[in-house]
């Protein structure tokens, strides 16, 4: 055997005569090839396409054969994909030279001629080698890049298989490790996603459980005849016999200053709170023990309903007596639990003397369920009864219950009746009743079992804004002083007595409403049905602040006047807009609650949606100022409205003025008269965001001279305005418009980088604190396009939201950075797939 | 008496496998066996007339000989086989006659060889 540094390789002999065989066998052999014999063209296929056969790198090629010849066998070579880069050497007679060139003209890479050389073979052999191993590296390449390709296709498919790059992740070249860096990019990919569902599916272990106790604290703000039909399973009847009960805390507003005036307004407001959900507490708990049900809460009132209907197969309560009368003497035990009632504030004695009225009155009545339960379904208590309520309103005095005779003529043989009294406009004739002669039984409802409804059953009746913050701090009566804006809308047209269509109507309607509001982030607080129309409470800036949330409430109640064809039916629509601090928070007892927003603007809000002419809409003085910048008003004459002894001044807000752009371009007319210092500081602060603090904004300050003229800079843009001190070198933009025109004002690219360096400044001057920041420099990141890098701060955020208890947030983090890392790259699909 | 070798190239051929006298033995006694076989397969062409087989008979006799240095039985071999191509072989059985007594005096020098 001969030691041979030339390449070798695996060398097919065809050649039908035996003696050449061995002579060719023998000759490779010596130069160290491997060598495969076949006597003739059908053989040699055979081999060559036989899966087990290791490739052959060469073949030499007899001409003259039985069966298929050099020719044929040349073609068929020719002609398979797989086999025709492999070199054919032709062994030929020297008189067979013509032959020779129809094989080359076939395909044949070169020729020898019989006896063969043993010096000419190893010359053709090695250029055919070196020929089919250069063709072997190229086919191979493609095929491997086709293999990165693929996986590329495959990434963008969702189809990604981690295995099909194996081979090419091998080489040692530039495409192995492209193919490397892919593999460990997908398996890095993997890994977090993994990660992330994992705490997810953890978290949502835990929210499920949370969900579970939310849906006790959920149920209280569902009327308790709901409630049990939702606990059946059933439905209760849109149209039922049955009485009306309104029960008014009277004297609130001085009730409410003198509270103010002992504990200052912050703690006045709290105090207030604790004195109405007492007392609210003492009412409801008389309405369920009569088997009655708040229906809904207008400020410091609440509607209550009575009626005789089965709820499920069980009784959901004992009806010893009919609804009337139940309603009835629900009203004077109210009496009598107000006289009881001790004021504790548990800290100073504070002589809070309230009282109440209480109205009674019967009739067949409307439950109509409206609004899109996606935002909050809102319960409509609608008809006669309705309309008769609010005449018996204005009749009954403080201590009294008054109902009117449909209700009450057929108990009054169980009362001490004070007196009659008939309303004027009507010659309706009303008793106000005393003294339950005779012990009633009561007649309460059936305890719900605990964790008996579920979290998606009671969820629509609470705002979605609302559930997150209020309920997020389980079992709080969250009260607090807000800046907000109050819109009362009143509408005519609905015939809830006789349009057979009228529930459709005002679902309808309540749903474009609830739209129109929901745009502007507002949020319907309460539905009111009564003689004088139906009307609407929605707040703008409860339980969320918005820095217009004036102008929000006047757009849409402008909105509100451009209501679609289809609602013609609806008309003589009235709007009263106010703002100003009000209190906010939860309000009821632990067996009804709702989410209300309560004060002294939103009872002038009521009012000036009485005196607005139909087709109008009244703001106040606070709302107009609040608002200015953005709408132009009309100033009206002034108004005196109950409740205030001096007249107050009114305003119309012009419609149809197009109100963000001068806005806008007002807030680039501002930018644009600063100097371009004071622009870059401007525009840098924007991307930190409304509020800045100095020593992020001087780190990410490009140069020595910026630095050092920012103090003066900023002092001079909060003389002109557009900047206020918020505390020590903490900074915000007097107007959201400044800060996102300032922000728009920045090329895609630069905000990016700012981003960047705000992150990356954040990250070395908080890192103390940094874990508080987490979500604002995820942010950051995020904006700077580093998707791994917000999704690590993402993913500690949920972390941390998660130690601390709120789930929902912590979820919420994790949703958006599971969100991320497939959006940023579907590389794991294939690892996915795998487990 | 001629040689019917031609002693060039049978060096040249046991110079293309290594001076391996054993190996020529082998490809000797191959040859020994080949040739009859091909002789016969002549005859028999002649007998039923397939020009083909006669040919590639023809043809392979005329290669081996080629390989051994057997010049003259190589240039017999190859009229052969051009009268093969042609297809007409009425002439050629004087000339396989010929090609048959070369053979027997290719083969004693062959044995001559390996002896």
């Amino acid at each position: 055997m001969i030691i041979n540094p030339e390449p070798t390789g695996h060398i097919l002999v065809v050649d039908d005569n035996k003696l050449n065989r061995m002579l060719l066998f023998r000759m490779l052999g010596d130069l160290g090839h491997r060598v495969t014999e076949a006597a003739d063209g059908i053989e040699a296929l055979d081999l060559l396409q036989a899966p087990e056969t290791r490739p052959v790198d060469v073949v030499l090629l007899d001409i003259l054969m039985p069966e298929l010849d050099g020719y044929g066998l040349l073609e068929e070579i020719k002609q398979d994909a797989r086999l025709r880069h492999i070199p054919v050497i032709m062994i030929s007679a020297l008189d067979e030279i013509d032959s020779v060139v129809r094989c080359i003209e076939i395909g044949a890479t070169d020729y020898l001629t019989k006896p063969v050389q043993p010096s000419l073979l190893k010359a053709r052999l090695k250029a055919s080698l070196a020929e089919k191993r250069l063709r072997d590296l190229e086919l191979e390449y493609l095929e491997q890049v086709g293999h990165v390709v693929s996986a590329a296709e495959a990434v963008e498919s969702e189809k990604y298989d981690p295995e099909s790059l194996h081979p090419v992740a091998a080489r040692e070249d530039a495409l192995g490790r492209l193919a490397r860096v892919f593999q460990k990019m997908a398996r890095e990919v993997h890994l977090r996603e993994q990660r992330l569902k994992h705490q997810l599916s953890q978290l949502q272990l835990d929210i499920q459980e949370m969900q579970k106790a939310l849906a006790e604290e959920l149920q209280i703000y569902i009327p308790m005849d709901r409630r049990q039909a939702l606990y059946h399973r059933t439905d209760l009847k849109t149209r039922t016999d049955g009485a009306v009960l309104f029960a008014d805390i009277s004297d609130f507003t001085p009730m409410t200053a003198m509270l103010s005036k002992e504990f200052g307004r912050p703690r006045g407001a709290e105090e207030i709170t604790r004195l109405i959900n007492q007392i609210f507490a003492a009412l409801i708990e008389e309405v369920h023990a009569f088997g009655g049900s708040v229906i809904s809460f207008g400020g410091d009132a609440i509607t209550c309903w009575f009626d005789d209907q089965e709820i499920g197969s069980e009784p959901a309560r004992p009806l010893f007596h009919d609804a009337r009368l139940r309603a009835l003497v629900c009203g004077l035990y109210m009496q009598t639990a107000l006289l009881q009632f001790e004021y504790s504030t548990g800290w100073i004695a504070v002589d809070v003397r309230p009282s109440i009225k209480v109205a009674v009155v019967s009739g067949l009545a409307g439950r109509f369920l409206t609004g899109n339960p996606e935002i909050q379904v809102l319960e409509a208590l609608v008809g006669r009864p309705l309309e008769n309520l609010e005449r018996a309103e204005h009749l009954v005095r403080r201590g009294e219950v008054l109902a009117d005779m449909g209700t009450c003529e057929r108990h009054l043989d169980r009362f001490t009746v004070k007196e009659f009294r008939t309303d004027p406009e009507t010659g309706e004739r009303y008793a106000v009743i005393e003294n339950l002669k005779e012990l009633v039984p009561p007649s309460p409802w059936r305890e719900i079992p605990a964790r008996a409804l579920e979290h998606g059953v009671c969820r629509p009746w609470v705002h979605p804004t609302v559930y997150r913050h209020v309920l997020s701090n389980t079992g709080q009566f969250l009260s607090e002083l807000r800046p907000a804006a109050a819109l009362f809308f009143r509408f005519q047209g609905i015939d809830y007595e006789n349009d057979p269509f009228a529930e459709t109507l005002l679902d309808d309607f309540i749903r474009w409403v609830q739209q129109v509001v929901h745009e502007e982030e507002g949020a319907i607080l309460q539905l009111t049905f009564g003689d004088k129309g139906s009307y609407l409470y929605v707040t703008f800036g409860a339980p969320v602040t918005h820095d217009d949330d004036a102008a929000r409430a006047i757009r849409a109640g402008l909105k509100l006047l451009d209501k679609p064809e289809r609602f013609k039916p609806i008309h003589d629509e009235q709007i009263g807009i106010s703002y100003g601090q009000m209190r906010a928070g939860s309000y009821g007892g632990d067996a009804r609650r709702t989410y209300g927003v309560l004060g002294n603007q939103a009872n002038l809000a009521a009012r000036l949606m009485q005196a607005a002419a139909p087709g109008e809409i009244l703001c106040d003085q606070a709302c107009r100022d609040a608002a200015a910048g953005i709408f132009e008003f009309l100033p009206l004459p002034e108004i005196r409205v109950k409740g205030r002894e001096e007249p107050i001044r009114v305003f119309r807000p012009a419609a149809g003025l197009p109100e963000q752009h001068p806005a806008a371009s007002e807030a680039l007319r501002l930018l644009d008269s600063c100097s371009p210092g004071e622009q870059m500081v401007l525009k840098l602060a924007s991307v930190i965001g409304p509020i800045f603090d100095g020593p992020l904004l001087i780190a990410i300050l490009p140069g020595e001279a910026e630095k050092a003229s920012l103090p003066a800079d900023l002092r001079s843009l909060e003389q002109a305005g557009i900047i206020r001190v918020e505390a020590e070198g903490m900074f915000s933009f007097s107007r959201e418009t400044v800060h996102a025109a300032a922000y728009q004002s920045m090329l895609h690219v630069q905000r990016r980088t700012v981003h960047r360096q705000v992150a990356t400044a954040m990250e070395q001057i908080y890192a103390e604190n940094l874990n508080t920041l987490f979500p604002i420099v995820a942010g950051h990141w995020q904006a700077a396009e580093e998707t791994t890098r917000a999704i690590e701060y993402l993913e500690k955020a949920g972390a941390l939201a998660r130690a601390e208890g709120d789930l929902e947030r912590a979820r919420a983090y994790l949703e958006r950075s599971l969100e991320l890392s497939t959006s940023s790259s579907v590389l794991s699909e294939g690892y996915r797939k795998e487990t | 008496m001629e040689n019917p070798l031609d002693p060039n190239a049978l060096a040249n051929l046991l110079d293309s496998i290594g001076g391996d006298a054993e190996f020529l033995r082998e490809l000797v006694e191959t040859f020994f066996q080949d040739a009859p076989a091909q002789f016969a397969a002549m005859r028999a062409s002649l007998a039923d007339g397939s020009p083909e087989n006669f040919r590639r008979a023809a043809h392979s006799l005329k290669s081996n000989a080629a390989s051994f240095g057997a010049r003259t039985l190589a240039s017999q071999s190859k009229q052969l086989e051009d009268l093969g191509k042609t297809g007409d072989l009425g002439t050629t059985a004087g000339l396989l006659s010929e090609a048959e007594a070369e053979y027997a005096r290719v083969r004693s020098a062959l044995e001559e060889v390996i002896k």
